[in-house]
């Protein structure tokens, strides 16, 4: 690898910031011939570079075209974009003016995007393509202070019926703009508000000040260094507080490059392609990576096998002992590490680039077999805690002290202690203004003295390093960051009577499904509907079955986020009963033991998307 | 159906100062029951029956009202409230396939927690239970219910957590019932 570049560090600082729009502005004033991004070009098929001159230019044109909408300041725009360019000359050009930007997710459903919309009364919102305007277009009367929609893309058919409201960017964006310059504003001030799925009901609005993220990016840098010749690749969506701090907002902080992924599928070319220094990114992408290694090394021979395992312990040995957890090895050790390095580790290494000197983990634990061969084989991946509210990272582990175990220890100027059922409680200039709209809420997870609660039990070690324990209450954490709590999931499912008993799974997984054991009665009724036999041992798994019960989930799931939505369904018509040992004589379901039962059923419900045991 | 052992039941005082019933639960409960059930919070709820339900059915409700008091025992925390007795806590062990072995749960209205009852509901379960001959009493609890898994390992409760058994965790104590003493509480 060749990682001995010269290393320039250039932090601005969050003081000389002073407001998100005013880093920007100073990076593009310190190093205008940097490339700040990298986008691939469909049309050419090439990626194109901008740089921060070319980028100081383009947010002035976003913005000059903004002011014309009316809009006052603290008003809300939302953006509907996957990553990109064009997200950060909104973001950059709306802040500037002294809106708050309202990120959404590209996947999130049309119900709970308009409830955000209509939860933040955004006045003006932006859209890749037209079909995502029209998705949610008739649920309009749920958000009706928006008074603006921005296209990005052309329709492909041009004679699609579209209000007044709309306006495509190609029309609507300014060809010229005075440039920008620097405006006085208050670091204190709301600079966006990002909804978390939270455990129940409805989604809350974070409200995190320009202080609050600058804070944090600092803080991020001091005990993560990253340098103007640093290129990240992104690819967890800018909606994720933990991309939108550490994986855009730091590299402006720092002068890296950013270049935008086109899609996790083409993740293995684009990593390739841009040879990134750094990765930030959730559990689920290192599981992907770590998964296809394994179906390569499956294709291989035995020996290649071998040799494999056998780098994986060297390498082990390795980081323990440079971790000062363990001996220096012995010569004989060191020797089968240079060859197995050649061997092994720079070709899985190559395969990421070749140049990779930091992968960074969070959102949701990190899978001890994933972080243990990514760093036996020389990778630096380091895990950290965080939560939106806390804008969003409180915790990382350093690389001179890396447990994988461990989240790591508070960033910089983060005081953490343990309160009350042994939860973790965070202060610092990073903590959340409060939730929009929810005085209560805001009340009940921040008190007087300014300590946000996280709802996550820990243990801080000896060494400040925080031991995540458990949560306060029950949620499964997918290996994607995100949270559901099984408890509101099965109690909407089971208010059909189709659905007598129900059990989420989903825990480190991609994705939710769901076990059912269906309502004798109620399945006779929907079995004569589909023409089928009721009692006939296959009729169950008939694919006209298993559509009308996705039909009715989504339908009862409705107001639910796109991440909790069941993708898919195991089906019985055998309740779960004191006799089949499936609930306690106290009536408690047995959950380990259904998930045990029915293991073969779960890993098909999961087939490709295997994690090492 | 078995005859009512009202030599079980005892009154206390919460550590509130709240003047606090503990008995045996009886067929004429099941009202005062169920409107406990629907008045746990959905968090209390989720971690008594690891599922979910928003209220017992009637055979559910039978169950659990309707008991042998020997191979099932329930006991009832109850205070008055505007004149009304009104449920706050319900401690209960059923005989398990293995001889000698029973399984407990226990539940606390969300208001009433911390006031010393689910204390006095286990002691009183426990005693019942040795006197039935059991010898160990075991339970299941959600691994994110810490409080309750605090309270197991006070009463002397080991913990068990396989790997594989994910989101649960099995709680058991051999019970101490060398001496059975008699109840406590006022005679019939």
């Amino acid at each position: 690898m060749d990682t001995r570049l010269p290393l320039t560090l250039d932090v601005i600082t969050s003081a000389e910031a002073g407001t998100l729009p005013g880093l920007f502005l100073r990076r593009c004033e310190r190093t205008p011939e940097g490339v700040a991004y990298r986008q691939h070009d469909a049309a050419s098929g090439a990626w194109k570079s901008y740089r921060w001159r070319e980028m100081r230019a383009l947010v002035a044109r976003w913005r000059a075209s903004l002011a014309r909408e009316g809009l006052a300041p603290g008003e809300r725009v939302a953006v509907l974009l996957r990553n990109s360019v064009e997200w950060v000359c909104f973001d950059q050009a709306a802040q500037s003016l002294g809106l708050v930007v309202v990120p959404l997710y590209t996947t999130d459903n049309p119900e709970n995007i308009a409830y955000i919309l209509g939860d933040c009364g955004a006045r003006l919102l932006l859209v890749d393509e037209v079909d995502q305007w029209q998705a949610l277009a008739p649920l309009r009367a749920r958000f009706r202070e928006l008074s603006r929609v921005l296209c990005l893309g052309r329709p492909a058919n041009a004679s699609v019926a579209h209000g007044a409201e709309l306006r495509f960017t190609a029309d609507w964006l300014l060809t010229e703009a005075e440039p920008v310059s620097m405006r006085a504003a208050d670091p204190n001030a709301l600079a966006t508000i990002i909804y978390t799925s939270g455990t129940t009901g409805r989604p809350k609005g974070v409200m995190l000040s320009h202080r609050n993220i600058l804070a944090n990016a600092e803080a991020v840098t001091r005990i993560i260094p990253a340098y103007r010749e640093d290129v990240f690749l992104s690819f967890l969506p800018l909606s994720h507080a933990f991309e939108r701090t550490t994986g855009y907002y730091l590299p402006i902080m720092v002068g890296s490059c950013v270049a935008y992924a086109r899609s996790i599928q083409d993740l293995p070319e684009d990593l390739l392609a841009i040879r990134p220094t750094v990765l930030v990114s959730v559990p689920r992408i290192y599981e992907r990576m770590h998964t296809r290694l394994q179906q390569q090394l499956a294709d291989k021979g035995p020996l290649a096998r071998a040799l494999f395992k056998w780098a994986e312990t060297v390498g082990w040995r390795r980081f323990e002992a440079m971790q000062r957890r363990a001996g220096e090895p012995g010569i004989g050790a060191r020797l089968a590490w240079l060859a197995l390095r050649r061997l092994v580790a720079d070709k899985v290494m190559s395969r990421l680039g070749g140049r990779l000197r930091l992968a960074v983990s969070g959102g949701a634990p990190l899978h001890p077999g994933i972080s243990h061969c990514f760093l036996a084989l020389g990778l630096s991946l380091l895990q950290g805690y965080g939560l939106t509210e806390a804008a969003p990272v409180v915790a990382g582990n350093r690389e001179q002290d890396n447990l994988p175990e461990s989240v790591g220890a508070a960033l910089p100027g983060i005081e953490l202690k343990i309160g009350e059922k042994e939860e973790l409680l965070v202060k610092g200039p990073n903590v959340m203004l409060g939730y929009w709209g929810r005085p209560e809420d805001t009340r009940k997870a921040l008190d007087a003295e300014g300590w946000l609660r996280t709802g996550d039990q820990a243990r801080i070690d000896d060494r400040g390093r925080v031991h995540i324990l458990g949560r306060l209450k029950e949620i499964l954490v997918m290996s994607t960051g995100e949270k559901v709590a099984p408890n509101d999931i099965e109690m909407a499912i089971t208010q059909d009577r189709l659905f007598e008993q129900a059990m989420l799974v989903g825990e480190g997984k991609p994705y939710i499904a769901v076990l059912l054991v269906l309502n004798a009665a109620a399945w006779r009724e929907v079995a004569a509907d589909l023409a089928l036999d009721p009692d006939a041992p296959d009729s169950l798994a008939q694919r006209s079955v298993r559509r009308r019960v996705l039909e009715k989930l989504h339908e009862l799931l409705r107001s639910f986020p796109g991440h909790a939505q069941v993708r898919t369904a195991w089906l019985s018509l055998e309740p779960w009963t004191i006799d089949n040992g499936l609930i306690t004589p106290t009536l408690k379901l047995k959950r380990a033991e259904i998930e045990l039962r029915f293991a073969a059923a779960v890993r098909d419900l999961y087939a490709g998307h295997a994690i090492p045991a | 159906m078995a005859d009512y052992p009202s030599q079980l039941v005892t009154h206390h005082v919460l550590s509130n100062g709240t003047p606090v019933t503990i008995r045996p639960i009886r067929r004429e409960d099941s009202g005062m029951e169920q409107e406990f059930v629907r008045h746990l919070s959905a968090d209390s709820r989720y971690c008594r029956f690891m599922g979910t339900l928003l209220e017992l059915t009637p055979k559910k409700l039978q169950y659990f009202t309707e008991i042998d008091y020997d191979r099932h025992m329930a006991f009832v925390a109850t205070v008055m409230q505007e004149g009304k007795e009104m449920e706050i806590g319900v401690a209960r062990y059923v005989a398990t396939e293995k001889p000698g072995n029973c399984e407990f749960a226990i539940t606390v209205d969300d208001a009433w927690q911390g006031t010393g009852v689910a204390g006095l509901l286990m002691i009183a379960l426990q005693e019942a239970a040795c006197q039935h001959g059991f010898g160990t009493m075991e339970g299941l609890v959600l691994a994110s219910n810490r409080k309750m898994l605090k309270f197991a390992r006070q009463l002397g409760f080991k913990t068990r957590h396989e790997p594989g058994e994910g989101d649960t965790v099995h709680i058991e104590l051999q019970l101490q019932c060398v001496q059975a003493r008699p109840a406590t509480g006022p005679s019939p």
